[in-house]
């Protein structure tokens, strides 16, 4: 069983060193596989929460850019360095999260999305509105670039995806840790959780704010990597887009978010036509998906090479048995 | 030690499920909750493990007052139960099912469970290794690898006893437990229960199958319209004319 | 005073628009548990289209552009319904939302960052001083004439009956013999009706843009939430209110933050709901 824990991150090792090595020859790839990575930041603790707690989250861009603008204006304000606002730019984006998750996180899925997404949307006008602060929509401009690896294109690269490879290897051990059981049981049903001694809501909050840490951190990496943030960076489309990118490469898998990520950059590059346009095709491959493969991409992998081990063992859709099932 | 409620109101809406009940569960003790169709005995039950709110009364439990504790907080009080409609994950594994059970007894580093730390693991599969013997010890036949919607409702009764168990509680409430099973599994069950009894747990048994819970039980509880109309003995419960008329009343309609 | 009347003019206008959408939502929400997040971008290409038709043929051309957008939604959920991927409402839900974020990328790739309007009538009256457009009385016209006949649709015609069986328990409409996928086919074409003549109210009011499909949803949205969502009347008057709100924040906050009402509305009905294990339970929002 913990053998089998870190497989999908030894994956990754390997897919990141092929990165680096191909690379050397197509330096464009470095900035492609960047943006896959932070992506893939972002998917991948919004596909635990999301896959295995049903948390349907539509704000997770908004605290990244909570932890992008927490950075930035300590560094505008107070001429911080990079070094000393990681830490706020974590944990600002996590108190916020647990503070307003209560309310939230005991709705039912749908009314779950809509109160995120409405919160998401509430951080954009607000740092789009306070022109004296944060810069209004012009945003904050020339923040200095990320500690040690600096500019270097391969430095940032490693240190995106070894945070991705920790974060898959962390959902892995999760989902197979008693923790990990006990959001699989809020998810299946709640009542049964609460009877086996969860205590539901604190649960949900703590998990919630964990993962609004994580995307704080990537606002941090953003906004340092391109030593700008704005209102307009890291919005509620790209929430949108995140929630795509779990559900297209499969939400029951770690490694999910990760595929999903992979194929809305590559083929963000690769179709054809203005980047205006890329919705079209873009809306309709989401859809043809969602039909077609609704357990995603990662699903048909799945299942060809049926890798049947605890850790890639599709998680459980919410399913109390009913009772014309049972009787 | 024992669970007692006093006074029990519930209401919802205009109907009175629950008026003025007292009850008593003493460790070791198997008692047996009765009444035809709506008389309460799953409110009774939904009380005192915290999933409904009493309008009035109080529910005590070895001497602290649980009336206002949150329904996830009672199982660390010791008091376990399953559902009439038995909820598990269906896609998981019978063993997961059981060692979910485990969650009130088991420590959970929040950052040991991210990084599968050494103590988490081995935790782990000690778990693992209680929970299979708990299944055969219980007498349990079903494949513990098997994915517990592929079972019937008689395996998955059994499966959420053992998972009431496993927390190692001081009570174990049972909602309708022989419903809809057949003799054989109803047997087992039987023995689990007695078996539990015997090691110090009070069992509250809420069924309408009368034979069962009377060959079990040392004492009968018979709800009728949110009272208690007879309780002792089965044998006097069964002949109280009070009780049998309600039921009997009752019992034409399903 | 005279401020006040033209205010409540310009919020009631604004209001109205959203007051269409909401009852869109709530119509096919009702009937088929769809949250159609494409509401607005459906309102928004319809406005367009009538925009480019021009008068006096744009607001058919408008609401026909409604129809045919509810009727590709329909398409999409009956084809999920033939996967039998109805269980999970989430995929139909994203659906929606990739169909928004195509209508938006149609827009800007035929139309452009500009925004596009349509003169239907011109004009002011004056009512005891206060300068009102004729625009405006149009508007909220057209929104509460469009409420009378869904109101009287639901509760007079056999396909009104049938909608509110589906509404209250799918599974008891289908046992008593209701087609209840005709039915929930009707109720987005009749939401396309609807976000139809509300795309040409916002043409002809506000204008529209690349940027409208997501305010409007969201707005829409916020109106079908805030007297709790069951019926078109309820809908209609949290549109109205939504409209009124918005128009009061332009006027007395800062500018942009007027932007955050229709949020803040979903966000604070949402989190102060009681009992909303009860009241949202199921896929409803």
């Amino acid at each position: 069983m913990s053998k089998s824990v870190g497989r999908n991150a030894g994956v990754l090792t390997i897919v990141m060193l092929g990165i680096l090595i191909v690379g050397q020859g197509h330096s464009s790839l470095y900035a492609t596989a960047i943006t896959v990575g932070l992506y893939a930041l972002l998917g991948v603790p919004l596909g635990l929460i999301y896959g295995c707690g049903g948390v349907l989250s539509l704000a997770q861009a908004a605290f990244a850019a909570i932890g992008g603008y927490a950075s930035a204006l300590l560094f505008s304000h107070y001429h911080l360095p990079p070094e000393a606002t990681l830490l706020p730019a974590i944990i600002v984006p996590a108190l916020f999260a647990y503070v307003v998750s209560r309310p939230i996180l005991r709705l039912p899925e749908m009314s779950m999305a809509l109160a995120t997404l409405a919160l998401g949307l509430l951080v954009e006008v607000v740092f789009s509105s306070s022109g004296g602060l944060t810069g209004g929509y012009e945003g904050v401009t020339g923040l200095p670039p990320i500690p040690i690896v600096g500019n270097s294109r391969v430095g940032v690269l490693l240190l995106v995806w070894s945070a991705v490879i920790i974060c898959v290897y962390c959902y892995d051990a999760f989902r197979t840790s008693a923790r990990g059981r006990a959001l699989i049981a809020i998810h299946v049903d709640r009542l049964l959780a609460e009877s086996v001694g969860i205590p539901v809501a604190r649960e949900l909050s703590l998990l919630f704010a964990i993962t609004a840490g994580i995307s704080g951190f990537v606002g941090w990496l953003y906004a340092h990597y391109l030593g700008y943030i704005g209102p307009g960076s890291l919005n509620v489309h790209l929430s949108a887009n995140l929630l795509f990118m779990v559900v297209v490469g499969g939400r029951k898998y770690s490694l999910g978010p990760v595929l999903g990520a992979a194929f809305f950059v590559f083929a963000g590059d690769w179709l054809p036509g203005s980047a205006q346009a890329h919705g079209m095709v873009f809306g309709a491959l989401i859809v043809l998906v969602l039909l077609l493969v609704p357990e995603g991409l990662l699903s048909l992998v799945q299942s060809r090479f049926r890798w049947k081990r605890v850790a890639s063992r599709p998680i459980p859709q919410s399913s109390q048995l009913s009772p014309e099932q049972s009787l | 030690m024992k669970i007692a409620a006093r006074d029990l109101a519930v209401r919802f809406g205009g109907i009175t499920a629950l008026d003025g009940v007292d009850f008593e569960l003493n460790r070791g003790e198997i008692v047996g909750l009765i009444g035809p169709n709506g008389a309460g005995k799953t409110t009774l039950f939904n009380c005192i493990t915290g999933v409904v709110a009493p309008n009035a009364g109080s529910v005590v439990v070895d001497g602290a007052d649980i009336s206002n504790h949150r329904f996830d907080l009672r199982v660390h009080l010791g008091i376990s139960r399953t559902f009439q409609t038995p909820r598990v994950n269906a896609h998981g594994t019978v063993l997961e099912a059981v060692m979910l059970g485990f969650n009130p007894i088991v420590k959970k580093p929040l950052f040991g469970s991210f990084f599968g730390s050494r103590s988490v693991r081995k935790a782990e599969a000690d778990m693992e290794s209680r929970a299979h013997n708990l299944i055969s010890e219980l007498g349990i036949t079903t494949d513990p690898t098997k994915r517990a919607g592929d079972l019937s409702l008689g395996a998955l009764r059994l499966v959420e006893v053992a998972r009431a168990l496993a927390a190692g509680p001081h009570y174990l409430l049972l909602d309708e437990p022989a419903a809809g099973i057949d003799e054989n599994d109803q047997g087992v069950l039987a023995n689990v229960i007695r078996k539990a009894a015997k090691d110090g747990i009070g069992v509250l048994i809420v069924e309408h199958n009368v034979p069962f819970v009377a060959d079990l039980c040392g004492r009968l509880i018979a709800l009728v319209q949110g009272r208690i109309a007879a309780s002792g003995e089965p044998s006097g419960v069964l002949s109280d004319p009070h009780f049998v008329r309600a039921y009997l009343g009752d019992s034409n309609a399903g | 005073m005279l401020q006040v009347v033209e205010f409540a003019a310009n919020g009631l206008a604004l209001g109205a628009i959203y007051a269409l959408v909401s009852m869109a939502i709530t119509v096919i929400w009702a009937t088929s548990d769809v949250l159609d997040i494409s509401s607005g971008a459906q309102a928004t290409f319809a406005g367009v289209v009538a925009a480019a038709a021009g008068m006096p043929w744009g607001p058919v051309a408008g609401v026909v552009a409604g129809i045919l957008t509810g009727a590709t939604i329909a398409g999409v959920f009956q084809m999920f319904h033939l996967r039998g991927a109805l269980k999970d409402p989430v995929p139909i839900i994203l659906s929606t939302f990739a169909v928004l974020i195509m209508i938006e990328s149609a827009i800007l790739t035929v139309v452009g960052p500009e925004g596009v309007k349509l003169t239907v009538v011109a004009g002011v009256v004056e009512v005891g001083g206060a300068i009102i457009l004729i625009s405006s009385l149009v508007a909220v016209a057209c929104a509460t004439a469009s409420l009378v006949v869904v109101a009287l649709l639901l509760r007079f015609t056999p396909i009104g009956l049938n909608m509110r069986a589906s509404a209250i328990s799918e599974k008891s409409a289908r046992l008593v013999g209701i087609a209840v996928r005709q039915t929930q086919t009707f109720a987005f074409v009749l939401g396309g009706v609807l976000v139809g003549i509300a795309g040409v109210v916002a043409a002809m009011l506000v204008g529209l843009s690349y940027s409208s499909p997501f305010s409007l949803t969201l707005a829409g949205l916020g109106g079908a939430l805030l007297f709790g969502r069951k019926t078109p009347q309820a809908a209609f008057l949290g549109g109205m209110l939504i409209g009124l709100a918005e128009t009061l924040g332009q006027a007395y906050l800062p500018s942009g933050w007027s932007a955050g009402t229709s949020s803040l509305v979903i966000l604070l009905v949402l989190a102060t709901s009681r009992n909303a294990a009860i009241a949202f339970s199921g896929a409803r929002p």
